[in-house]
């Protein structure tokens, strides 16, 4: 399951793990968090979260699999504004940034695209000095939704 | 997307990247370590939070949380309400009997 899960005490910890690929973000890393975070809410020995990245892949996250020609295509339109709805509930960004307890994001690398987003929607931020934030969607001709 | 301070913001949006030292130094990060040094303290933060009484910290989350885009009065009227749902947990009896008796708490979520 590339979203790890550990509890140390009252303390829960998620590490994005898909290190051949430095931590970039997948289908389980969204669906793992659809389903941790809810539960990790809910569980009264859990008080604080932390969400981190592999240290195997030396990254916290390295973003959108670019090398997916998947990656950023929607079907249509109107598929996309019919998804909104759900998107809006249950995407992982929007759960994180509407989490009830604390959470602490680790960064011990690259935090790119979603992953740079991630740590935003952390109360507090502990940075590693190799830490480096980057939103290359610009670039990339989209924008960071 | 979001908040955070405005300028690494606007300029992280037009693709400049931003390094740790700056990133510490506007805020974005509110520590800073070396590599070797990131999970033992990103785990003394996170055991201070989880020593809280935890439903003092979920409010003071929601609190601080919902404070950075409206008047303050505004969150100090719903901090009122806060304040009062807080002043009925036995957690909050237990804090302050604690700090009374010079020992420390054992709270227990309600």
């Amino acid at each position: 399951m590339p979203l790890l899960y550990e509890k140390r005490g009252y303390v829960g910890i998620l590490t994005l793990s898909r290190p051949e690929a430095r931590n970039a973000w997948c289908a389980e890393f969204h669906a793992g968090l659809q389903e941790q975070l809810p539960r990790l809410e809910d569980d009264p020995e859990i008080r604080c979260v932390v969400l981190t990245g592999d240290e195997k892949g030396g990254a916290f996250s390295a973003g959108a699999d670019l090398k997916n020609p998947r990656t950023h295509t929607e079907s249509s339109a109107a598929h996309f504004i019919e998804e909104l709805p759900r998107r809006r509930r249950l995407s992982p960004i929007m759960m994180l940034a509407d989490f009830a307890k604390p959470v602490v994001a680790a960064v011990n690398g690259y935090a790119i695209g979603i992953g740079c987003i991630l740590t935003y929607c952390c109360d507090l931020i502990v940075a590693s000095e190799r830490a480096e934030w980057r939103l290359p969607q610009v670039a990339l001709g989209i924008l960071s939704p | 997307m979001a908040p955070a301070a405005g300028r690494p913001r606007h300029s992280l949006a037009l693709g400049f990247p931003l390094k740790a030292d700056e990133a510490y130094r506007v805020g974005l990060a509110q520590w800073l370590v070396p590599h070797p040094e990131l999970m033992a303290k990103t785990m003394e933060v996170a055991e201070h939070i989880a020593s809280l009484p935890p439903l003092a910290a979920r409010l003071a989350k929601e609190s601080v949380n919902s404070g950075f885009d409206v008047p303050l009065s505004e969150v100090a009227n719903v901090d009122l309400y806060r304040f009062m749902a807080l002043e009925q947990t036995e957690d909050k009896s237990e804090g302050h009997r604690a700090w009374r008796e010079r020992r420390k708490p054992q709270f227990k979520g309600r």
